[in-house]
Protein backbone atom coordinates (compact mmCIF):
# COMPACT_ATOMS: atom_id res chain seq x y z
CA UNK A 1 0.00 0.00 0.00
CA UNK A 2 3.24 2.37 0.66
CA UNK A 3 3.64 4.13 -2.89
CA UNK A 4 6.94 3.73 -4.70
CA UNK A 5 7.96 7.33 -3.21
CA UNK A 6 7.53 6.87 0.24
CA UNK A 7 9.11 4.02 0.53
CA UNK A 8 12.52 4.78 -1.23
CA UNK A 9 12.26 7.55 1.06
CA UNK A 10 12.12 5.53 4.11
CA UNK A 11 14.85 3.42 2.58
CA UNK A 12 17.17 6.34 1.94
CA UNK A 13 16.63 7.38 5.40
CA UNK A 14 17.84 4.12 6.62
CA UNK A 15 20.37 3.62 4.02
CA UNK A 16 21.95 7.13 4.93
CA UNK A 17 21.71 6.17 8.98
CA UNK A 18 24.28 2.51 7.54
CA UNK A 19 26.43 4.67 5.62
CA UNK A 20 26.81 8.48 6.45
CA UNK A 21 26.59 9.41 2.78
CA UNK A 22 24.08 11.72 2.45
CA UNK A 23 22.09 12.45 -0.48
CA UNK A 24 18.75 14.49 -0.82
CA UNK A 25 15.93 13.04 1.93
CA UNK A 26 12.91 14.68 0.84
CA UNK A 27 11.82 17.43 3.20
CA UNK A 28 14.49 16.33 5.85
CA UNK A 29 16.54 18.99 7.84
CA UNK A 30 20.02 17.55 6.38
CA UNK A 31 21.98 19.37 9.39
CA UNK A 32 19.47 16.70 11.84
CA UNK A 33 20.04 13.74 10.04
CA UNK A 34 23.63 13.19 11.48
CA UNK A 35 21.68 12.80 15.03
CA UNK A 36 19.79 9.65 13.84
CA UNK A 37 23.37 7.82 12.44
CA UNK A 38 25.02 8.81 15.54
CA UNK A 39 22.13 7.41 18.26
CA UNK A 40 22.22 3.72 15.21
CA UNK A 41 26.15 3.46 15.92
CA UNK A 42 26.18 4.35 19.62
CA UNK A 43 23.37 1.36 19.72
CA UNK A 44 24.97 -1.29 18.04
CA UNK A 45 27.95 -0.48 19.26
CA UNK A 46 27.20 -0.59 22.42
CA UNK A 47 25.64 -3.92 22.16
CA UNK A 48 28.56 -5.06 20.68
CA UNK A 49 30.66 -4.18 22.94
CA UNK A 50 29.12 -5.56 26.22
CA UNK A 51 29.06 -8.71 24.47
CA UNK A 52 32.81 -8.51 23.90
CA UNK A 53 34.70 -6.50 25.94
CA UNK A 54 37.58 -8.78 25.98
CA UNK A 55 38.22 -8.66 22.64
CA UNK A 56 37.90 -5.09 22.83
CA UNK A 57 40.35 -4.47 24.86
CA UNK A 58 42.38 -6.25 22.35
CA UNK A 59 41.87 -4.25 19.23
CA UNK A 60 42.66 -0.34 19.70
CA UNK A 61 40.29 2.12 18.96
CA UNK A 62 40.82 3.09 15.30
CA UNK A 63 40.47 -0.59 14.07
CA UNK A 64 37.22 -1.20 16.71
CA UNK A 65 35.55 1.57 14.90
CA UNK A 66 36.82 0.27 11.34
CA UNK A 67 34.97 -3.64 12.32
CA UNK A 68 31.73 -1.52 13.32
CA UNK A 69 31.46 1.35 10.79
CA UNK A 70 31.72 -1.90 8.30
CA UNK A 71 29.26 -4.26 10.41
CA UNK A 72 26.53 -1.21 9.95
CA UNK A 73 27.24 -0.70 6.87
CA UNK A 74 27.60 -3.77 5.19
CA UNK A 75 26.09 -6.31 7.74
CA UNK A 76 21.49 -7.05 8.06
CA UNK A 77 21.34 -7.20 11.05
CA UNK A 78 18.62 -9.71 11.54
CA UNK A 79 17.69 -10.66 15.18
CA UNK A 80 15.06 -8.51 16.34
CA UNK A 81 16.32 -8.49 19.95
CA UNK A 82 19.23 -6.71 20.02
CA UNK A 83 20.76 -8.54 23.03
CA UNK A 84 21.05 -11.81 20.30
CA UNK A 85 22.42 -9.54 17.38
CA UNK A 86 25.95 -9.78 18.30
CA UNK A 87 26.17 -12.90 17.75
CA UNK A 88 26.04 -12.32 13.96
CA UNK A 89 28.95 -10.19 14.32
CA UNK A 90 31.40 -13.48 14.47
CA UNK A 91 30.44 -14.43 11.27
CA UNK A 92 30.91 -10.87 9.75
CA UNK A 93 34.33 -10.21 11.66
CA UNK A 94 35.27 -13.87 9.82
CA UNK A 95 33.97 -12.91 6.42
CA UNK A 96 36.44 -9.78 6.97
CA UNK A 97 39.05 -11.52 7.72
CA UNK A 98 39.83 -9.07 10.62
CA UNK A 99 41.93 -11.47 12.13
CA UNK A 100 44.80 -11.43 9.68
CA UNK A 101 43.98 -7.55 8.91
CA UNK A 102 44.79 -6.49 12.81
CA UNK A 103 47.45 -9.82 13.22
CA UNK A 104 44.68 -11.04 15.82
CA UNK A 105 45.20 -14.44 14.43
CA UNK A 106 42.78 -15.53 17.95
CA UNK A 107 40.37 -12.94 17.40
CA UNK A 108 37.77 -15.46 16.28
CA UNK A 109 38.42 -17.87 19.16
CA UNK A 110 37.61 -14.78 21.69
CA UNK A 111 34.66 -13.59 19.96
CA UNK A 112 33.15 -17.26 20.18
CA UNK A 113 34.35 -17.85 23.93
CA UNK A 114 32.82 -14.27 24.85
CA UNK A 115 29.67 -14.65 22.67
CA UNK A 116 28.80 -18.79 24.27
CA UNK A 117 29.28 -17.42 27.63
CA UNK A 118 26.37 -14.50 26.59
CA UNK A 119 24.68 -17.38 25.07
CA UNK A 120 24.89 -19.93 28.08
CA UNK A 121 24.68 -17.13 30.64
CA UNK A 122 21.01 -16.21 29.08
CA UNK A 123 19.50 -19.96 27.94
CA UNK A 124 16.62 -20.14 28.08
CA UNK A 125 15.34 -21.82 31.46
CA UNK A 126 13.57 -25.28 30.12
CA UNK A 127 12.44 -28.74 32.59
CA UNK A 128 15.05 -31.34 33.19
CA UNK A 129 13.86 -34.48 32.60
CA UNK A 130 13.45 -36.82 35.43
CA UNK A 131 16.45 -38.65 37.13
CA UNK A 132 17.93 -40.91 39.44
CA UNK A 133 20.92 -40.20 41.38
CA UNK A 134 21.91 -43.86 42.17
CA UNK A 135 22.82 -46.56 39.29
CA UNK A 136 25.14 -47.67 37.24
CA UNK A 137 26.54 -44.15 35.62
CA UNK A 138 28.38 -46.58 32.71
CA UNK A 139 25.94 -48.19 31.08
CA UNK A 140 23.23 -45.80 31.48
CA UNK A 141 22.05 -43.15 29.46
CA UNK A 142 22.53 -39.86 31.75
CA UNK A 143 21.01 -36.84 32.16
CA UNK A 144 23.11 -33.56 31.18
CA UNK A 145 22.26 -29.89 32.43
CA UNK A 146 20.57 -28.21 29.40
CA UNK A 147 23.18 -25.14 30.30
CA UNK A 148 26.70 -26.07 28.74
CA UNK A 149 28.27 -25.50 25.55
CA UNK A 150 31.00 -27.36 24.23
CA UNK A 151 33.62 -25.14 22.16
CA UNK A 152 36.61 -26.54 20.31
CA UNK A 153 39.22 -23.49 19.90
CA UNK A 154 42.36 -23.28 18.20
CA UNK A 155 43.71 -20.77 20.96
CA UNK A 156 44.07 -21.09 24.75
CA UNK A 157 41.55 -18.30 25.38
CA UNK A 158 41.24 -19.14 28.56
CA UNK A 159 44.74 -18.06 29.30
CA UNK A 160 44.45 -15.36 27.58
CA UNK A 161 46.80 -12.72 29.53
CA UNK A 162 49.12 -15.20 30.76
CA UNK A 163 49.88 -17.18 27.42
CA UNK A 164 52.18 -16.05 24.40
CA UNK A 165 48.97 -17.32 22.48
CA UNK A 166 51.18 -16.92 18.63
CA UNK A 167 53.21 -20.03 19.54
CA UNK A 168 50.23 -21.87 21.95
CA UNK A 169 48.10 -22.77 18.60
CA UNK A 170 46.61 -26.22 18.78
CA UNK A 171 43.69 -27.95 19.74
CA UNK A 172 42.03 -26.43 23.30
CA UNK A 173 38.49 -27.86 23.97
CA UNK A 174 36.16 -25.93 26.78
CA UNK A 175 32.76 -26.34 27.97
CA UNK A 176 31.30 -23.67 29.25
CA UNK A 177 28.32 -23.96 31.97
CA UNK A 178 25.82 -22.17 34.18
CA UNK A 179 25.97 -22.68 37.94
CA UNK A 180 22.62 -22.72 39.64
CA UNK A 181 22.97 -19.21 40.60
CA UNK A 182 23.35 -18.28 37.26
CA UNK A 183 26.84 -17.70 36.97
CA UNK A 184 29.01 -18.70 34.19
CA UNK A 185 32.17 -20.85 34.31
CA UNK A 186 34.34 -23.06 31.83
CA UNK A 187 35.95 -26.24 32.44
CA UNK A 188 38.73 -27.25 29.78
CA UNK A 189 38.57 -30.37 28.54
CA UNK A 190 40.75 -32.94 25.90
CA UNK A 191 39.96 -34.19 23.12
CA UNK A 192 38.37 -37.64 24.28
CA UNK A 193 36.78 -36.23 27.46
CA UNK A 194 35.22 -33.75 24.65
CA UNK A 195 34.09 -36.28 22.42
CA UNK A 196 32.89 -38.31 25.46
CA UNK A 197 30.46 -35.33 26.14
CA UNK A 198 29.55 -34.79 22.99
CA UNK A 199 28.41 -38.27 22.23
CA UNK A 200 26.54 -38.82 25.06
CA UNK A 201 24.57 -35.62 24.38
CA UNK A 202 23.98 -35.68 21.29
CA UNK A 203 23.10 -39.59 20.57
CA UNK A 204 22.22 -39.75 23.91
CA UNK A 205 24.13 -43.09 24.68
CA UNK A 206 26.23 -44.54 27.47
CA UNK A 207 29.50 -43.88 28.45
CA UNK A 208 29.93 -47.43 27.66
CA UNK A 209 28.80 -46.95 23.99
CA UNK A 210 30.33 -43.32 23.83
CA UNK A 211 34.08 -44.93 24.43
CA UNK A 212 33.67 -47.70 22.36
CA UNK A 213 35.30 -47.11 19.18
CA UNK A 214 38.81 -46.26 21.48
CA UNK A 215 38.77 -49.50 23.58
CA UNK A 216 37.11 -52.33 21.51
CA UNK A 217 40.78 -53.29 20.66
CA UNK A 218 42.79 -52.69 24.27
CA UNK A 219 43.60 -55.54 26.34
CA UNK A 220 41.02 -55.93 29.75
CA UNK A 221 43.31 -54.32 31.71
CA UNK A 222 44.02 -51.51 29.87
CA UNK A 223 40.17 -51.25 28.71
CA UNK A 224 39.14 -51.48 32.34
CA UNK A 225 41.24 -48.60 33.51
CA UNK A 226 39.79 -46.36 30.64
CA UNK A 227 36.53 -47.14 31.49
CA UNK A 228 37.28 -46.38 35.45
CA UNK A 229 38.76 -43.10 34.22
CA UNK A 230 35.88 -41.85 32.13
CA UNK A 231 33.91 -43.10 34.90
CA UNK A 232 35.56 -40.46 37.06
CA UNK A 233 35.06 -37.63 34.34
CA UNK A 234 31.68 -38.42 34.57
CA UNK A 235 31.43 -38.37 38.44
CA UNK A 236 33.76 -34.66 38.09
CA UNK A 237 30.76 -33.34 36.17
CA UNK A 238 28.18 -34.26 38.33
CA UNK A 239 29.73 -32.69 41.14
CA UNK A 240 29.81 -29.40 38.85
CA UNK A 241 26.03 -30.58 38.46
CA UNK A 242 26.22 -30.26 34.62
CA UNK A 243 25.52 -33.95 35.06
CA UNK A 244 22.35 -34.66 36.70
CA UNK A 245 21.83 -37.81 37.11
CA UNK A 246 20.83 -40.86 35.64
CA UNK A 247 17.35 -41.24 33.30
CA UNK A 248 14.79 -42.98 34.67
CA UNK A 249 13.80 -45.40 31.49
CA UNK B 1 1.70 5.16 44.59
CA UNK B 2 -1.56 4.41 42.99
CA UNK B 3 -0.99 5.87 39.03
CA UNK B 4 2.65 5.80 38.42
CA UNK B 5 4.98 2.89 37.58
CA UNK B 6 9.15 2.71 36.22
CA UNK B 7 10.64 1.01 33.75
CA UNK B 8 12.44 -1.94 34.44
CA UNK B 9 15.77 -1.92 33.83
CA UNK B 10 18.60 -3.95 34.92
CA UNK B 11 20.83 -1.43 36.28
CA UNK B 12 17.92 -0.69 39.01
CA UNK B 13 16.75 -4.27 38.93
CA UNK B 14 17.01 -5.50 43.06
CA UNK B 15 16.43 -1.18 43.86
CA UNK B 16 13.27 -2.14 42.29
CA UNK B 17 12.84 -5.43 43.84
CA UNK B 18 13.50 -4.38 46.87
CA UNK B 19 11.15 -1.59 47.44
CA UNK B 20 8.19 -2.04 49.59
CA UNK B 21 4.58 -0.61 50.84
CA UNK B 22 4.76 3.81 49.65
CA UNK B 23 7.94 3.36 47.82
CA UNK B 24 6.86 0.47 45.24
CA UNK B 25 5.64 1.76 41.67
CA UNK B 26 2.33 0.89 40.78
CA UNK B 27 3.69 -1.23 38.24
CA UNK B 28 6.63 -1.50 36.12
CA UNK B 29 7.68 -2.01 32.56
CA UNK B 30 9.80 -4.02 30.13
CA UNK B 31 10.56 -3.85 26.97
CA UNK B 32 9.97 -7.59 25.81
CA UNK B 33 12.89 -8.00 23.46
CA UNK B 34 14.55 -7.58 26.36
CA UNK B 35 13.72 -10.04 28.37
CA UNK B 36 12.15 -12.68 25.90
CA UNK B 37 13.56 -16.17 26.24
CA UNK B 38 16.04 -14.89 29.06
CA UNK B 39 16.39 -17.80 31.19
CA UNK B 40 19.42 -18.28 34.23
CA UNK B 41 19.82 -14.72 36.42
CA UNK B 42 17.96 -12.75 34.57
CA UNK B 43 15.34 -15.24 34.23
CA UNK B 44 14.81 -15.24 37.96
CA UNK B 45 14.93 -11.61 38.29
CA UNK B 46 11.78 -11.56 35.57
CA UNK B 47 9.90 -14.14 37.83
CA UNK B 48 10.13 -12.34 41.17
CA UNK B 49 9.64 -9.27 39.52
CA UNK B 50 6.11 -10.67 37.35
CA UNK B 51 5.26 -12.07 40.92
CA UNK B 52 5.71 -8.67 42.85
CA UNK B 53 4.36 -6.12 40.09
CA UNK B 54 1.56 -5.75 37.66
CA UNK B 55 3.37 -5.55 34.21
CA UNK B 56 3.12 -3.26 30.93
CA UNK B 57 5.08 -3.55 27.86
CA UNK B 58 6.86 -1.26 25.29
CA UNK B 59 8.41 -3.03 22.66
CA UNK B 60 11.67 -1.76 20.35
CA UNK B 61 11.09 -3.89 17.06
CA UNK B 62 7.87 -4.45 16.02
CA UNK B 63 8.27 -1.15 13.45
CA UNK B 64 5.03 -0.90 12.51
CA UNK B 65 5.83 1.89 10.31
CA UNK B 66 8.47 -0.35 8.40
CA UNK B 67 8.50 -1.10 4.17
CA UNK B 68 9.49 -4.15 5.17
CA UNK B 69 6.67 -7.12 6.06
CA UNK B 70 6.04 -7.95 9.54
CA UNK B 71 7.81 -9.98 11.58
CA UNK B 72 5.76 -12.53 12.83
CA UNK B 73 7.55 -15.36 14.05
CA UNK B 74 8.74 -12.59 16.43
CA UNK B 75 5.30 -11.68 17.00
CA UNK B 76 4.43 -14.91 18.03
CA UNK B 77 7.34 -14.92 20.80
CA UNK B 78 5.40 -10.94 21.90
CA UNK B 79 2.29 -12.78 21.98
CA UNK B 80 4.04 -15.89 24.16
CA UNK B 81 5.34 -13.26 26.26
CA UNK B 82 2.06 -11.37 27.04
CA UNK B 83 0.36 -14.55 28.05
CA UNK B 84 2.56 -15.88 29.81
CA UNK B 85 2.85 -12.60 32.55
CA UNK B 86 -0.62 -11.83 32.02
CA UNK B 87 0.19 -8.20 30.34
CA UNK B 88 -2.92 -6.57 28.82
CA UNK B 89 -0.97 -3.32 27.72
CA UNK B 90 1.51 -3.64 25.14
CA UNK B 91 2.68 -0.74 23.68
CA UNK B 92 4.81 0.31 20.53
CA UNK B 93 6.51 3.29 18.70
CA UNK B 94 5.18 5.37 15.64
CA UNK B 95 7.88 4.73 13.73
CA UNK B 96 10.56 1.88 11.76
CA UNK B 97 13.24 0.59 12.79
CA UNK B 98 14.15 -2.12 10.09
CA UNK B 99 14.69 -1.12 6.39
CA UNK B 100 15.60 -3.36 3.62
CA UNK B 101 15.52 -6.12 5.60
CA UNK B 102 18.53 -5.05 8.42
CA UNK B 103 17.25 -4.25 12.26
CA UNK B 104 18.63 -0.35 12.76
CA UNK B 105 17.03 -0.69 16.95
CA UNK B 106 16.72 3.32 16.41
CA UNK B 107 13.07 5.00 15.60
CA UNK B 108 13.48 6.09 12.57
CA UNK B 109 10.40 8.96 11.78
CA UNK B 110 7.85 7.96 9.31
CA UNK B 111 6.84 10.67 6.20
CA UNK B 112 3.38 11.97 7.78
CA UNK B 113 1.43 10.78 4.17
CA UNK B 114 -2.02 9.33 3.40
CA UNK B 115 -0.24 5.83 1.84
CA UNK B 116 1.84 5.65 5.09
CA UNK B 117 -1.38 6.11 7.12
CA UNK B 118 -3.53 3.07 5.25
CA UNK B 119 -0.16 1.07 5.55
CA UNK B 120 0.33 1.46 9.43
CA UNK B 121 -3.60 1.19 10.03
CA UNK B 122 -3.45 -2.44 8.45
CA UNK B 123 -0.77 -3.57 10.28
CA UNK B 124 -1.99 -2.01 13.25
CA UNK B 125 -5.24 -4.14 12.01
CA UNK B 126 -3.66 -7.29 12.07
CA UNK B 127 -1.06 -6.99 15.10
CA UNK B 128 -3.91 -6.62 17.18
CA UNK B 129 -5.92 -9.89 15.97
CA UNK B 130 -3.29 -11.69 16.42
CA UNK B 131 -2.07 -10.38 19.60
CA UNK B 132 -5.75 -10.46 20.69
CA UNK B 133 -5.26 -7.00 22.87
CA UNK B 134 -5.16 -3.83 21.68
CA UNK B 135 -1.87 -1.95 20.49
CA UNK B 136 -1.00 1.30 22.03
CA UNK B 137 0.85 3.51 19.67
CA UNK B 138 3.27 6.44 21.10
CA UNK B 139 3.98 9.28 19.24
CA UNK B 140 7.90 9.28 19.14
CA UNK B 141 10.38 12.05 19.31
CA UNK B 142 11.91 13.12 15.62
CA UNK B 143 14.59 15.07 14.93
CA UNK B 144 13.59 16.10 11.19
CA UNK B 145 10.52 15.54 9.68
CA UNK B 146 10.47 13.58 6.34
CA UNK B 147 9.14 14.68 2.97
CA UNK B 148 5.70 15.34 5.37
CA UNK B 149 2.59 16.01 3.16
CA UNK B 150 0.01 16.70 6.76
CA UNK B 151 0.99 17.83 9.95
CA UNK B 152 2.35 15.82 13.09
CA UNK B 153 -1.32 15.68 14.99
CA UNK B 154 -2.88 14.91 11.81
CA UNK B 155 -0.78 12.03 11.10
CA UNK B 156 -1.10 10.24 14.51
CA UNK B 157 -4.99 10.88 14.67
CA UNK B 158 -5.66 9.16 11.41
CA UNK B 159 -3.63 6.11 12.12
CA UNK B 160 -5.08 6.05 15.89
CA UNK B 161 -9.21 6.80 14.84
CA UNK B 162 -9.28 4.35 11.72
CA UNK B 163 -6.98 1.11 13.57
CA UNK B 164 -9.12 1.12 16.70
CA UNK B 165 -5.67 1.50 18.26
CA UNK B 166 -5.15 3.14 21.82
CA UNK B 167 -2.57 5.90 22.20
CA UNK B 168 0.52 5.99 24.11
CA UNK B 169 0.89 9.72 24.81
CA UNK B 170 4.14 10.64 25.94
CA UNK B 171 3.94 13.84 27.57
CA UNK B 172 7.98 14.37 27.18
CA UNK B 173 8.01 13.82 23.39
CA UNK B 174 5.36 16.19 22.62
CA UNK B 175 7.91 18.99 24.63
CA UNK B 176 10.55 17.62 22.70
CA UNK B 177 8.99 17.92 19.15
CA UNK B 178 7.26 21.21 20.01
CA UNK B 179 10.91 22.70 20.86
CA UNK B 180 12.73 20.89 18.16
CA UNK B 181 10.00 21.54 15.26
CA UNK B 182 8.56 24.97 16.56
CA UNK B 183 4.91 24.49 17.72
CA UNK B 184 2.95 24.84 20.16
CA UNK B 185 2.55 21.59 22.73
CA UNK B 186 -0.85 22.52 24.25
CA UNK B 187 -2.29 23.22 20.74
CA UNK B 188 -0.53 19.77 19.89
CA UNK B 189 -2.20 17.40 22.13
CA UNK B 190 -5.48 18.85 22.44
CA UNK B 191 -5.56 17.81 18.49
CA UNK B 192 -4.41 14.35 19.42
CA UNK B 193 -7.42 11.49 19.90
CA UNK B 194 -7.48 12.12 23.60
CA UNK B 195 -10.25 10.02 24.54
CA UNK B 196 -8.03 6.84 22.74
CA UNK B 197 -5.29 7.61 25.38
CA UNK B 198 -4.75 4.41 27.35
CA UNK B 199 -0.69 5.03 28.81
CA UNK B 200 1.29 7.85 29.40
CA UNK B 201 5.30 8.12 29.16
CA UNK B 202 7.00 10.81 30.91
CA UNK B 203 11.11 10.76 30.85
CA UNK B 204 13.99 13.41 31.11
CA UNK B 205 15.60 14.72 27.64
CA UNK B 206 18.43 16.27 27.07
CA UNK B 207 19.65 19.79 25.00
CA UNK B 208 22.35 18.99 22.78
CA UNK B 209 21.98 22.41 20.93
CA UNK B 210 20.23 25.93 20.74
CA UNK B 211 17.70 25.11 18.85
CA UNK B 212 17.83 21.04 19.24
CA UNK B 213 16.64 18.11 21.98
CA UNK B 214 17.55 15.18 22.08
CA UNK B 215 15.18 12.35 24.18
CA UNK B 216 17.74 10.85 25.95
CA UNK B 217 15.38 8.99 28.98
CA UNK B 218 18.68 9.93 30.74
CA UNK B 219 17.60 12.90 33.06
CA UNK B 220 15.33 14.14 35.26
CA UNK B 221 12.19 15.56 34.04
CA UNK B 222 12.28 19.36 33.86
CA UNK B 223 9.27 21.76 35.13
CA UNK B 224 7.94 22.62 31.86
CA UNK B 225 7.54 19.14 31.00
CA UNK B 226 5.64 18.50 34.03
CA UNK B 227 4.03 21.90 33.87
CA UNK B 228 2.57 20.40 30.35
CA UNK B 229 1.76 16.78 31.82
CA UNK B 230 -0.50 18.81 34.69
CA UNK B 231 -2.19 20.99 31.71
CA UNK B 232 -3.11 17.73 30.12
CA UNK B 233 -4.44 15.22 32.65
CA UNK B 234 -7.61 16.89 33.56
CA UNK B 235 -8.39 15.94 29.76
CA UNK B 236 -7.82 12.20 30.29
CA UNK B 237 -9.61 9.41 31.54
CA UNK B 238 -7.41 7.80 34.63
CA UNK B 239 -4.79 5.86 32.92
CA UNK B 240 -1.11 4.55 33.96
CA UNK B 241 1.87 6.60 34.06
CA UNK B 242 5.20 5.80 33.60
CA UNK B 243 8.29 7.11 34.40
CA UNK B 244 11.09 6.13 31.72
CA UNK B 245 14.53 5.95 33.03
CA UNK B 246 17.44 4.09 31.10
CA UNK B 247 20.63 5.23 32.12
CA UNK B 248 22.43 7.78 34.25
CA UNK B 249 20.27 6.74 37.38
CA UNK B 250 20.79 8.63 40.05
CA UNK B 251 19.55 7.02 43.62
CA UNK B 252 16.41 6.06 43.47
CA UNK B 253 15.42 8.33 46.18
CA UNK B 254 15.55 10.85 43.69
CA UNK B 255 13.34 8.44 41.33
CA UNK B 256 11.68 8.17 44.04
CA UNK B 257 10.43 11.72 44.35
CA UNK B 258 9.68 11.64 40.95
CA UNK B 259 7.68 8.84 40.98
CA UNK B 260 5.62 10.95 44.26
CA UNK B 261 5.30 13.93 42.37
CA UNK B 262 3.70 12.05 39.29
CA UNK B 263 1.39 10.64 41.27
CA UNK B 264 0.19 13.11 42.94
CA UNK B 265 -0.43 15.99 40.01
CA UNK B 266 -2.17 12.42 39.00
CA UNK B 267 -3.88 12.04 42.21
CA UNK B 268 -5.07 15.61 41.92
CA UNK B 269 -6.05 16.24 38.74
CA UNK B 270 -7.76 12.93 38.31
CA UNK B 271 -10.15 13.41 42.05
CA UNK B 272 -11.28 16.43 40.99
CA UNK B 273 -12.24 15.79 37.46
CA UNK B 274 -14.22 13.16 39.73
CA UNK B 275 -15.76 15.83 41.89
CA UNK B 276 -16.95 17.76 39.13
CA UNK B 277 -18.97 14.66 37.61
CA UNK B 278 -20.86 14.03 40.39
Amino acid sequence: MLTKDTEEIQHSLADYCKSGELKEIQGAKSDRLHNYRRLIYNIIDDAIESAYPIAKSFINDSHWREMIDAFILEHKCQHPQIMRMPGEFIDFVESKEYAVKFNLPFLSDLLQFEWVEVIVHTMKDVAIPAFNLKGDYSASQLVFSPYFELLQLEYPIHQLRKTDLDSAKGNYFMLVYRQENGTVQYLELNQLTYFIVAQMTEENCSLIDAIEPFVKDLDDETKNNFTLNAQQFLINLQELDIVKGIQLS
Amino acid sequence: MKYTGLGFRRDIADEILNLSGDEQPAFVEFAPENWIDLGGYWGKKLKEVSEKYSITTHGLSLSIGSPDPLNWEFIKQVKSFLDEHSISIYSEHLSYSQSQNAHLYDLLPIPFREDAIKHIVQRIKEVQDFLGRPLAIENVSYYTPVAAEMTEHEFISAIVNESGCNMLLDVNNVYVNSFNHNYDAKEFISHLPLDKVAYIHMAGHEQVEEDLIIDTHGQAIIEKVFDLFEWTLPQLKEVPILLERDFNFPEMSEIQLELKRLDAIAEKSWTKKLSHAY
